[in-house]
């Protein structure tokens, strides 16, 4: 097969224990075209993608390839006919170079005795040059930024010999900078080959996609031309109902000191300072916002404020108590929250119930465990009260935690660290593939929490999610905080050129 | 997918994980110029046939069961314990050192005494390689195996020097066994003529007491969080490295006191071979038994017929017990093999769709 003309799936049904996740679903991809598909957390996207793939078997429905009709039954198949996915978690080795790693998938170039990295190269300067798609084949992994692994991601589909291009979610861990280039890179690509796109951020969607499905509750609620609607008109199809961000414009006095930092040193693995001489100070009932390109030293500060890091030097302050090198049980007995960055292995044990997951942090908490006996209708109570107030889709909550979809899964930290009333939150991208729903309801937590006299140090890549919901924002360069401007007045110019390192005073 | 569908599929894995063992299995006594029937005959049932062959595979399952609730613990919180064999030895050493040392203890007391003491020896050695890798991430696998080496040789030294009844050597023979235990300390026998003891109750206690421990305390919680996801339990406040090593030191004590229970109930003494090969099987009957209680006392009842039965082909068909030890290495291959199918859920999807199309053409 030379190309791919046009893709259909048609009434494509999808049943997992208990649940309808897939119902009668048909979406047609034409030559040439970007197909967008967008909808609530857990509504099926993802399944979907993964019934294209081969990955998982529909329960009724087929798929018809270029007018005849095929049959996947692994992804081998899917592969064999041109299609290719790059997943939301990248499947690459830190270890091995970039041509390494799309060596291991390419098998012309498996030789009997060696790998042909002569050809594997060449591969990949043919796609480079054909897709205007450039990678260093020789760099390491761990060295790239998860922008630039993205694009060995691309590269490696690519070479694999995809024809037709499926992006789960592909810019929620990237930084505005690198999802402006990759929009860029996906506009010019396209001219060569037709994509499915998934996205939570419509503003994406709308740059991007010449057709729009969207999916609620297994079902495709509406299918129609992107340029015929504007935003705000699908934001209401896909929920239903008119999406307003809420923002944080209620003056109020802040309360003493809550976090401070006072010159805190970190060593990176690698030797050089990953906090660099780190001052910052939030106050009870203050959102700080953290802005900064990712990898500056981000996710260093809130592993050290949580003690899941030693420091190399400094002090860190919480409520006026050392908790430098504490443990981090002692950390959030006083009372801190932390929504961590890595939310499938870090913020959830992945094979633990939904509910056990829910009391990860609170099982000696005498509500939950008697003499160290556990209470097992305490849990469940608690866990169907957050199940309805964070509205976590879920058949039941005793199901394992691994198996929910990837909003559903930030649902539960969320709902945990917000339940656990702690007296400060650090939220690290905390609406990171939300829909726009949970996304809004997630904000006015964070405010309400904030009326409550919480301090917040919110850690975020997004700007609008940081100027919105801040008091103040601190902008981070390798490490060092550059200054702390007040939100109201601060512009997005001002905060990129501090971002880019340049600082005037 | 139905309910039925779910549970035929998981039963014919089962099923064919057995018949392939069996197969297996028969390659090999081929090989050896065996009658294949005969031999598989004999060992499943050949034990069962008696109140004498029945009570000795209940007295191995014992021991057995006892290890294999220890290495449960150590694998739920994410160690494989291959170390059970140097732990029971030690805890022989310690418990007969405490029975020949308090000889004039009240009985009940006495025997109290004398299973802790094992259960220290063994938990001691249980804590070397635990410590070892919370600290300083050492594999267990490599220290657990070199300290069964360390166990065997000093379970050797204390046999033939330290510990050696004195009998032995005035009379001369030198044979490597410690002096009798006293009769006081002995476990009653709950069958006449047979050498079942009253260790079994010591098995159901136990089996609730990790059942309860595990599922049912936050303890349990901490440590299951601990040993399934290293990273989340941190982020919650869980000391993982508590919690490693207090599951080695659980799972040392627990084989500590399979010996122990092992020369009050059985030998009455420390003598060379107690050991046999119980560490490894234990092993295995924690993993055939699922790594909870409620399967491993079946699958050590199905592994202490395996062992009796294989003393039995031995004299009756003349295939030597050894062949039981490969019999379970295959075993092992085939559970592992049977886990990932089962745990296999595009299999299974692929499968019901197969059987699905036909039922509807
Ligand atoms: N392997 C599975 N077993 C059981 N249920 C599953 C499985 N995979 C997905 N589901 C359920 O199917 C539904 C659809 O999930 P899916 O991952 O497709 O959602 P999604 O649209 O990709 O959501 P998100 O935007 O949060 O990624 C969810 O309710 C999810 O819990
Ligand atoms: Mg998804």
């Amino acid at each position: 097969m030379d190309k791919i003309t046009s893709l259909r799936m048609e009434n494509i049904t999808k049943t997992f224990p208990g649940m309808k996740a897939l119902d009668n679903v048909t979406i047609e991809v034409k030559e040439g075209e970007i197909f967008a598909l967008v909808g609530e957390n857990g509504a099926g996207k993802t399944t979907l993608m993964n019934v294209l793939m081969g990955l998982y078997q529909s329960d009724g429905g087929c798929i018809i390839l270029n007018g005849q009709k095929v049959c996947f039954t692994s992804p081998n198949d899917s592969f064999g006919c041109g299609i290719g996915m790059v997943h939301q978690r990248y499947m690459l080795v830190p270890n091995l170079t970039v041509k390494e790693n799309i060596a291991l998938g390419l098998k012309k170039a498996w030789k009997k005795v060696k790998l042909d990295m002569d050809f594997v190269v060449s591969k990949i300067e043919e796609i480079g040059e054909k897709y205007d798609l450039v990678v260093d084949p020789d760099a390491y992994i761990w060295q790239l930024s998860v922008g630039e692994q993205q694009k060995v991601e691309l590269v490696k589909t690519l070479c694999l010999g995809a024809k037709f291009l499926i992006l789960d979610e592909p810019t929620s861990a990237l930084t505005p900078q690198e999802i402006d280039e990759l929009i860029q890179l996906l506009k010019t690509m396209n001219k060569k080959l037709p994509m499915i796109f998934i996205s939570h951020k419509l503003k994406e969607v709308k740059e991007l996609s010449h057709k729009l499905a969207i999916l609620r509750h297994g079902k495709i609620v509406f299918c129609g031309d992107t340029n015929d609607y504007s935003s705000s008109d699908i934001a209401a199809l896909m929920t239903g109902r008119e999406v307003k961000m809420p923002e944080n414009n209620e003056e109020k006095e802040f309360g003493d000191y809550a976090l401070e930092l006072k010159n805190v040193n970190v060593k990176s693995i690698r030797g050089f300072l990953a906090l660099n001489d780190l001052n910052l100070k939030v106050r009870s009932g203050e959102i700080m916002g953290l802005a900064g390109v990712s990898g500056n030293g981000q996710l260093e500060l809130a592993q050290i404020i949580n003690g899941l890091r030693k420091i190399d030097g400094g002090e860190i302050l919480f409520l006026n108590e050392h908790i430098e090198n504490t443990s981090p049980i002692d950390i959030i007995q006083k009372g801190m929250g932390y929504i961590p960055e890595d939310r499938n292995t870090e913020g959830i044990v992945p094979s633990f119930s939904i509910k056990e997951n829910l009391i990860l942090k609170d099982i000696e908490n005498e509500q939950f465990s008697n003499h160290t006996i556990i209470n097992n209708k305490a849990i469940n109570d608690n866990a169907e009260k957050l199940r309805e107030q964070f509205d976590i889709r879920c058949v039941n909550t005793s199901l394992s935690a691994g198996a929910l979809s990837g909003g559903n899964i930030q649902k539960v930290i969320l709902a945990r660290e917000i339940a656990r009333k702690p007296k400060f939150l650090v939220a690290v991208y905390p609406t990171r593939g939300l829909d726009m729903g949970a996304a809004q309801f997630i904000h006015s937590k964070l405010l309400e929490m904030r009326k409550n006299g919480v301090g917040i140090l919110l850690i975020s890549e997004e700007l609008d999610e940081i100027m919105n919901l801040s008091d103040n924002i601190a902008v981070i360069f390798k490490g060092h905080i550059q200054k702390v401007l007040p939100a109201k007045t601060a512009t997005r110019r001002e905060i990129g050129m501090l971002m880019a390192g340049v600082n005037n005073d | 997918m139905t309910r039925q569908f779910k549970i035929l599929y998981k039963t014919s894995i089962i099923l064919i994980a057995v018949i392939a063992t069996l197969l297996i299995g028969s390659v090999i006594l081929v090989t050896i110029d065996a009658d294949v029937f005969r031999t598989y005959l004999v060992i499943l049932t050949e034990p069962l046939k008696n109140k004498i062959q029945l009570t000795e595979v209940i007295i191995r399952s014992i021991p057995l069961s006892v290890i294999a609730l220890g290495i449960t613990v150590a694998y739920r919180s994410g160690i494989i314990n291959i170390g059970a064999e140097g732990q029971m030895a030690i805890g022989i050493l310690t418990s007969t050192a405490a029975a020949l040392a308090f000889y004039n203890v009240p009985r009940p007391l006495n025997i109290i005494i004398i299973v802790v003491c094992g259960a220290i020896g063994g938990g001691i050695w249980g804590f070397i390689p635990g410590i070892l890798k919370a600290k300083l991430k050492v594999s267990e696998l490599l220290s657990t195996v070199m300290l069964n080496y360390i166990a065997a040789q000093f379970y050797t030294f204390f046999l033939r020097g330290p510990m050696i009844d004195p009998a032995e050597l005035t009379l001369g023979s030198g044979t490597p066994q410690s002096m009798r235990l006293e009769k006081t300390v002995w476990l009653d026998r709950l069958i006449r003529g047979t050498r079942l003891h009253t260790g079994i109750f010591l098995v159901f206690v136990l089996a609730i007491f990790i059942y309860i421990l595990l599922w049912k305390t936050s303890f349990g919680y901490k440590l299951r969080a601990a040993g399934a996801s290293e990273k989340a339990a941190k982020y919650g406040g869980i000391k993982v490295a508590f919690f490693v090593t207090v599951s080695m030191v659980i799972s040392g004590a627990f084989a500590g006191i399979a010996g122990s229970v092992e020369i009050l109930g059985v030998h009455h003494r420390a003598i060379e071979g107690i050991t046999s090969g119980y560490g490894f099987s234990g092993l295995v009957v924690a993993l055939f038994g699922g790594l909870h209680p409620a399967g491993i006392i079946p699958a050590s009842f199905l592994f202490g017929l395996l062992l009796v039965g294989a003393d039995m082909t031995q004299r009756i068909v003349g295939v030597p017990a050894n062949m039981v030890q490969v019999l379970e290495g295959i075993i092992i291959l085939v559970i592992v093999a049977a886990q990932q199918v089962l745990n296999d859920k595009y299999l299974m999807d692929k499968i019901w769709k197969k059987f699905h199309a036909e039922e509807a053409k």
